[in-house]
């Protein structure tokens, strides 16, 4: 009798387990839109547009490429969008595996990126750590770009970032650190800016058509906005000083001039900034270690003397550690008489001193930086 | 069928106080304290293992069972009684809590039935199936660690802004009163140990689990507010946040799917002892274990599916004025416990302790 | 009716009982075939024809009868039909019955067993005689300590069963608990070991094993000294030991006679093939139906275009293509031999690839299957219950994702930690942790490291004393 009620027991279990199943259906992976490149524009008030670089079968069971496909849908949200998207092509948006995010130009420069991107941060959907680009003009073109190297514009992005983010002037950042410099005291985030540059898509042959042209993207600007508002894009000084100060490379390659006017090309190994907070002085003191060696030097005017030597002399070195020294100042100053704190030092003050350094304005905050560059 | 040993219990004291405080609990905190969070986490725990040194005291002198042998039913039903209360109001919040986890990270858009009646259902089987069961779990749940720190090891790339944990009680510790005024429900999660027969040998490695939990508690957090900084409070289901390899999604996926598996799983786990204690009480009624549980269990099902349909509304519940009553009873009933059992036997114990050597 | 024509009825008229008498009043009983006639004739009857037949007691009958074996005496007649329904021989007198120990062994030769063969190591094989059995155990065992304790079960086909263990390693109440539960068994029969175990088993419908058994002599041996039991029954070549416990599966017979380090890499191995074989066709339901975010993008990629244009669900495709290989399986157990093997070939390579040009299965799923399909073999003795399972979970994965998967697997080990194989938990040495025997469990050590035997099996638990430093 009591193997009889279990056995009963244990079949009203299993069938319950098995009716759930009507409450969450299946959705096979071919019934999904997966989002591998994800563009949001901004092209009139209140309302987005969004562009999906979609992935879809490439039909061949034995391929491991795919085909991708571009969707755009305008919105007065995101999801709205997304579901316009899932309606139209009949396939359910997923974000799962989108790891970049493309902000067009008009986005970036309207007082609502937060609010827009507010959506994809607080959910779950996408991932923590896709990469967020801004770039120049439309999201969208960039996306539907066909890309010299790459399967396509949302892969290479991703392949550049991946292999670049902690080497030279990429200054790679994602949703996670997006949301968390958004929140930091200065309220000040920055965002790698993008260009593109056609080149030709094949060698052509004279039986081959001439075909549209293919691009390259180019990833060495920075994008710098405070709370709500766009401050400004800077290049080389912006990318170096983010990278170096703040230790997000580990390697680099810069150019200075020798003492004869030749081009010295540096290849940096390992960097190291250490950053003092001196509250009475209001003063950050950093100090920047750079282990480099010299890897090419070129001399215009033809004389093979400056050229031949296995060493640099002290006062090249002089002159590259002041290089840097101007190029991260000059971007600290700039940003700072915008009241953009770039660096997070107001954040840094505060944590370090809580009581005294609240409300420590940043245009009181004083950097005081060294580079000191030690060759290998 | 509640024999629990040494080894079991240092586990169990390992998972029971972190993992539904790995869940909401960081943003909630960060939300009112800021990142002192941390530090009150710690005083939590800290107060929770007091309470477990009470609940150990009174297990080896029989526990529950104990006090029905000595002093009859009346008296068992009358301490017993309001844990059914103090379970009723955790297991919402944290049924809930465990629903928010998987409809945040493994399902998107489904209704919350199938996963609450999935839920309740293997928990009410483990909780027929008794504490000793549940705890060999918990042993078995031990090897996912390793597996974690591993991958962690090889994929795990995050950065971390350690100096934002330089800046506690910038407030001048106000924000310990108010933590406690809120969040006093997340403490004291070892009551329906009260239920099991605990045979410890050496006490020394339950101090030592107990702070070595504290420790993983605090580190957990601290870990949390260096990723997440001043947005913490705006990311809910800590665990799993914190356990992403913090790698592309080209190589592993995005789901960290081996710290989900071992967060859900304890949490189940900690839900399903509590249910056990449901089970031990519903025999002072005369009724059988199965059945006490599966009715507390069907009602349990029905509030959530009618009542606190979500975490924001469980939390208001559990978060209310019913939380120094669940204190008070948490705080209370091992003491008056120790009380009764200080008092001179009338009739010979039977006592439920090691009747049959060590427990396994 | 007189005393012989008494017996004789006690057999319903059986073609195969001779009866032979001796002198008046003293009748020869046996079965043919079953009884050794040859020793009948040559030990009992010659002497007994030759001296006559003047004795009353056992004593009195062995000096007459030199060369004849054990001899006993009884009164009762069903106690001497029992005897030769047994292949002895019964000698009627007027006080009683003389059984002599006559019975003739039939037994096939001592073999190493099919389903166990070995590369390295001791190849004597169990066979269905159990006094066979017996001996070959008493020669890897010769001590007096070990013991073997017989019992008759079947109220008709009065099977021997003997209880083997050895004395001051195996628990007694271990023995004591197997003894009684053995000795309370009042059934018609039993033809097989497999009966035996069906009668010691807590939970006759389980799907999991619960009783170990074995066809080696070294392999049962080993376990006795663990603390074991072993059961022999007449006519079966399996023997059973207990307590049985769930990872006793994963280790393989010739574990004890190769190098550590590598036995625990094989281990690993066995570990990691059960695992994938249970898990890997439900994950891949998972993955394909609810959590596809675990999949690398690459990995997502090649299934897109493998799963594009199968008209069936995830879930359905799987269970389609596990019962495939469930049916080609038994279909090429049941076989014969060579026809089996062709059976498995056109399975494998001209079924599967033909499923997957027609579009019927895709190819990722012909793969998972055979992927957890050579991974059930890397456990034989449990390719029941992991075939079983493997289909179960990965429904389940199709209802309720990964979280549907953990729910069952939990619930599978809530169900496998209640276990316990006298008072042995099954899942030991994990839950409960055993420290010591965990060791041992998926580590394998040394021989002459193993100091202590099994610390959840056996009493004395020293099993080497510790080696002289070199």
């Amino acid at each position: 009798m009591r193997r009889k009620r279990k056995w009963i027991a244990t079949l009203i279990a299993i069938t319950l387990f098995l009716l759930l199943g009507e409450f969450l259906p299946e959705e096979p992976l071919r019934s999904k839109a997966m989002v591998v490149g994800f563009g949001i524009d901004y092209p009139k008030d209140q309302t987005v547009s969004i562009h999906l670089q979609i992935l879809t079968g490439s039909g061949n069971k034995t391929e491991t490429r795919s085909n991708t496909r571009m969707l755009s849908a305008e919105g007065s949200t995101l999801g709205e969008a997304a579901y316009k998207i899932s309606r139209e092509s009949g396939l359910s948006v997923s974000f799962t595996h989108c790891n970049v995010v493309l902000i067009g130009e008009s986005l970036l420069k309207s007082p609502v990126l937060y609010a827009t991107l507010n959506y994809l941060v607080s959910s779950a959907y996408l991932s923590d750590n896709a990469c967020l680009i801004a770039c120049q003009g439309s999201a969208g073109d960039y996306l539907s770009a066909p890309v010299g190297f790459g399967e396509n514009a949302g892969i290479y992005i991703r392949e550049i970032i991946g292999m670049y983010d902690r080497f030279g002037d990429i200054v790679g950042t994602t949703v996670r650190k997006y949301v968390v410099d958004y929140h930091r005291l200065g309220q000040t985030v920055w965002i790698p800016f993008m260009t593109k540059k056609a080149i030709d898509p094949i060698i052509p042959t004279p039986s081959s058509d001439k075909k549209e042209d293919d691009y390259l993207f180019e990833m060495n600007k920075v994008a710098v906005l405070t709370k709500d508002r766009f401050i400004g894009i800077w290049e080389e000084n912006g990318t170096v000083g983010i990278n170096c100060l703040l230790n997000k490379i580990s390697k680099a390659q810069f150019r200075s001039d020798g003492d004869h006017g030749e081009k010295i090309d540096w290849y940096v190994l390992k960097n190291k900034s250490d950053l003092r907070y001196d509250l009475e002085k209001k003063t950050v003191t950093a100090e920047l270690k750079l282990q480099a060696l010299v890897k090419e030097i070129i001399d215009y005017s033809g004389n093979s003397a400056h050229v031949d030597r296995l060493t640099v002399t002290d006062s090249e070195i002089a002159r590259l550690e002041s290089m840097l020294t101007d190029l991260i100042t000059s971007f600290y100053l700039e940003t700072q008489s915008k009241n953009a704190d770039v660096f997070g030092f107001c954040e840094a003050f505060f944590d370090r001193y809580p009581r005294r350094a609240k409300d420590l304005p940043l245009s009181e905050i004083k950097l005081d930086l060294s580079v000191k560059v030690q060759l290998t | 069928m509640n024999d629990v040993n040494g080894k079991q219990l240092s586990v169990m004291i390992f998972f029971i106080p972190l993992i539904f405080k790995m869940s909401m609990l960081p943003s909630y905190l960060h939300r009112t304290s800021g990142v002192d969070g941390y530090i009150i986490v710690g005083l939590f725990a800290l107060a929770e293992f007091l309470q477990l040194w009470a609940v150990l005291f009174v297990c080896e002198r029989g526990g529950m069972n104990g006090i029905r042998e000595r002093y009859g039913n009346v008296v068992y039903l009358l301490l017993s009684c309001p844990l059914l209360l103090v379970i009723g109001v955790k297991s919402i919040l944290f049924v809930t809590e465990i629903v928010n986890y998987l409809t945040t990270f493994l399902f998107y858009n489904v209704i919350d039935a199938p996963i609450v009646l999935s839920l309740l259902l293997v928990c009410f089987y483990f909780a027929t199936k008794g504490a000793r069961s549940i705890a060999r779990i918990f042993e078995l749940t031990l090897w996912l660690l390793p597996v974690i720190l591993l991958m962690g090891l090889i994929f795990g790339e995050t950065t971390l802004q350690g100096e934002y944990l330089l800046s506690v009680f910038a407030g001048g510790g106000s924000s310990i009163l108010t933590a406690i005024g809120k969040y006093l429900v997340y403490t004291f999660d070892f009551s329906p140990l009260l239920f099991c027969n605990i045979k410890v040998k050496r006490k020394i490695g339950i101090g030592i689990f107990s702070l070595f939990s504290i420790l993983v508690t605090m580190g957990c957090y601290m870990l949390f507010y260096c990723r997440y900084g001043r947005a913490s409070y705006l990311m809910g289901c800590a665990f799993a946040r914190l356990a992403s390899f913090d790698t592309v999604i080209t190589e592993v996926g995005s789901l960290d799917w081996i710290s989900c598996i071992l967060w859900v799983t304890t949490a189940i786990l900690n839900l399903s002892l509590k249910l056990n204690a449901v089970a031990e009480i519903s025999t002072g009624f005369r009724l059988k274990r199965h059945w006490g549980v599966g009715l507390f269990t069907l009602l349990l099902a029905f509030l959530l599916l009618k009542v606190w349909v979500n975490v924001d509304k469980a939390f208001t519940m559990a978060s209310s004025g019913i939380q120094y009553v669940v204190f008070g009873i948490e705080v209370a009933l091992p003491f008056i416990m120790i009380i009764l059992y200080s008092h001179p036997q009338k009739k010979e114990p039977v006592c439920a302790v090691n009747v049959n050597g060590s427990p396994r | 009716m007189d005393k012989k024509e008494s017996f004789i009825a006690a057999f319903y008229g059986n073609c195969d009982l001779v009866v032979r008498p001796v002198s008046e009043g003293v009748t020869m009983f046996y079965l043919d075939g079953l009884a050794d006639e040859k020793r009948i004739a040559k030990e009992i009857l010659a002497p007994l024809l030759e001296k006559g037949t003047s004795f009353r007691t056992e004593s009195q009958l062995l000096s007459l009868l030199q060369f004849a074996g054990n001899v006993r005496f009884c009164k009762e007649e069903n106690e001497g039909v029992a005897a030769v329904a047994g292949g002895d021989a019964a000698l009627m007198t007027e006080e009683g019955y003389f059984i002599f120990s006559t019975r003739k062994s039939n037994s096939r030769a001592v073999t190493e067993p099919p389903t166990m063969s070995v590369i390295k190591g001791p190849r004597e094989g169990f066979v269905e005689d159990v006094k066979t059995n017996m001996v070959l155990l008493r020669r890897k065992i010769r001590s007096n300590r070990l013991v073997f304790l017989s019992l008759t079960i079947g109220r008709i086909t009065t099977t021997t069963v003997v209880i083997a263990y050895v004395h001051g390693v195996t628990p007694q109440k271990t023995v004591d608990e197997i003894n009684k539960r053995l000795s309370e068994i009042d059934v018609d029969g039993i033809t097989d070991s497999s009966h035996v175990a069906k009668i010691l088993e807590k939970r006759p419908y389980s799907i999991f094993k619960q009783v170990g058994s074995s066809e080696k002599a070294d392999v049962v041996a080993s376990k006795l000294l663990d603390g074991r039991v072993a059961i022999l029954v007449d006519g079966s070549p399996i023997v059973l030991t207990l307590p049985f416990l769930l990872i006793e599966d994963f280790e393989d017979m010739q574990d004890g006679y190769k190098m550590a380090s590598l036995v625990t890499f094989t281990r690993l191995v066995r570990l990691f093939g059960a695992f994938f074989a249970l898990f890997l066709p439900a994950a891949f339901v998972a993955v394909q139906s609810h959590q596809y975010q675990i999949l690398p993008l690459q990995l997502m990629i090649t299934i897109l275009n493998a799963t594009g244009g199968i008209p069936f669900s995830p879930t359905l495709e799987m269970v389609v293509a596990l019962l495939l290989f469930e049916i080609l399986t038994e279909a090429s157990i049941r076989m014969p031999k060579h026809v089996g093997m062709a059976l498995s070939v056109v399975g494998a390579i001209v079924l599967g690839q033909t499923a997957v040009d027609a579009g019927f299965l895709s190819s990722i799923t012909v793969l998972i299957v055979a992927m957890s399909g050579i991974g059930v073999y890397t456990v034989p003795d449990q390719a029941g219950e992991i075939g079983f399972l493997r289909i179960f979970m990965a429904l389940c994965a199709g209802i309720l994702g990964i979280y549907g998967l953990l729910l069952v697997t939990l619930a599978m080990l809530a169900y496998l930690s209640e276990f316990s194989s006298f008072g042995v938990p099954y899942l030991s040495p994990f839950a409960p942790i055993e420290g010591k025997d965990l060791a041992d469990a998926v580590v394998k050590k040394s021989f002459v490291d193993r100091y202590i035997r099994p610390f959840s099996l056996s009493t004395n638990k020293i099993r080497l004393k510790k080696r002289r430093e070199q």
